[in-house]
């Protein structure tokens, strides 16, 4: 009885083990590497960041972080092709300090 | 400099020492306060996040530790041992990581300037920018010399170096992330998965230990405490002797600071007239909430309770 849990639970987690294992893929681009077949502008910055998640949902795409700091992010809408460019900003909450992220550009572009 | 008496009374019990993993040595290691922040394995606050455990009590406990902490930065150095992002689960590497935890990520920077250590699962950010040498301020190991007589007397790893199966610069390290990532894709059907397989692991490992042996500390005199000691002591002796090709060395090492297994300890063991220690600081995963204190000559594993 024992033996026939025990090869049952190994089958199951031999199973579970596989399946997870053929969904492996996750390579992250840089933004140069996304916006190689794009043509972009700058729109505006400023703006918070959760108002536009707020209206466009999750970005599609998140590309590696710039050179200048993990801080320092761009995400990407595949339909709009919109870039946000993100950073932290330092706020006060009930007298601690705390940092929410802000845009600090937006780049709309279209395929070349 | 705050004293570790002075850190535990102005935390107003919040801070306390685990289990007595106390200790004191006859050099001044720092004459700052050094605090040594673990594994936080920070994701998207998904129901793979293992900090986050879809429980907001868990950011909060968290958040006061580091107000605290920036309260006291003038007399602080705070270390991050590694693994502070989960890059072998994360759905947009450090980026959508930032999004979810802006405060945690905000404070540990620009606050606490902290030092960082890279980890076995985030060391992906060593090597995006490997050609251009961009970092990101991260480090392989970082040593502590700010005491009276300028003597690197403490070192901090991540301490996935003495794990054969996380070691990312071998094949053993490649086999043992392909696995735990897909114990990590497992988490989706199972969320505690990764404990449930871990624990097992450590029992089956035990069993092969050449120091523990499959025994207990009463039947096998050379029982160890903490099974990457013996490697740490070994480093530490090798850095004093300068028998490496670091230009860190000759050091005069007596701790060496370290997180990786989630299981905080810290042991003593004596070899060539001196004492050497390995203080392992525990994690913040799973419901973990340890952090390790350096100051002067004293040294200790606390938790923090919210």
């Amino acid at each position: 009885m024992r033996k026939k849990f025990i090869n049952k639970y190994l089958m199951l987690l031999t199973l579970l083990f596989f399946f997870s294992a053929c969904s492996l893929s996750n390579e992250s681009l840089s933004l140069d590497e996304i916006k190689s077949d794009l043509n972009c502008f700058t729109y505006e910055d400023g703006m918070r960041w959760q108002i536009i998640k707020e209206e466009f949902g999750e970005p599609d795409l998140a590309p590696l972080p710039s050179g200048k700091g993990l801080s320092r992010n761009t995400r990407v809408y595949e339909d709009k092709v919109v870039i946000f460019h993100t950073e932290l900003n330092k706020i006060k909450v009930d007298g601690k300090t705390r940092y929410e992220e802000i845009i600090s550009r937006v780049e709309i572009c279209k395929h070349k | 400099m705050l004293s570790l008496d002075d850190f535990l009374e102005k935390s107003k019990d919040r801070a306390k020492i685990l289990n007595n993993f106390r200790e004191k040595t006859d050099l001044e290691l720092s004459h700052k306060t050094v605090v040594c922040i673990p594994d936080l394995h920070l994701l998207e606050k998904g129901p793979t996040d293992d900090f986050y455990e879809g429980n907001e009590a868990n950011l909060d406990r968290f958040l006061s530790l580091l107000d605290f902490l920036v309260e006291h930065k003038e007399s602080l150095q705070v270390v991050q041992l590694g693994d502070m992002f989960d890059l072998w689960q994360a759905r947009g590497n450090t980026n959508l990581v930032y999004e979810a935890y802006p405060s945690v990520l905000g404070l540990l920077d620009e606050e606490l300037g902290s030092t960082y250590v890279i980890g076995n699962h985030d060391i992906d950010i060593v090597e995006w920018y490997q050609e251009q040498n961009i970092t990101f301020n991260r480090l392989w190991r970082y040593f502590l010399e700010e005491n009276a007589d300028k003597q690197k007397r403490v070192i901090f790893e991540h301490g996935f170096q003495a794990d054969f199966f996380n070691n990312q610069g071998t094949w053993s390290g490649a086999i043992g992330r392909e696995i735990t990532e897909i114990v990590g894709l497992m988490e989706y059907v199972y969320p505690d998965i990764d404990v449930v397989l871990g624990e097992s692991w450590e029992r089956f490992k035990r069993i092969f230990s050449i120091y523990n042996a499959g025994l207990s500390a009463k039947k096998n005199p050379d029982f160890s405490q903490h099974e990457y000691s013996t490697y740490y002591i070994d480093l530490m002796e090798k850095y004093n002797a300068g028998d490496t090709d670091d230009i860190e060395a000759p050091t005069d090492l007596v701790l060496a600071v370290i997180a990786h297994t989630h299981k905080a300890r810290l042991v003593s063991r004596p070899r060539n007239n001196r004492s050497y220690y390995l203080m392992d600081c525990g994690s913040w995963v799973n419901g973990g909430h340890e952090f390790g204190i350096i100051a002067g000559n004293e040294f200790a594993v606390c938790e923090w309770e919210a």
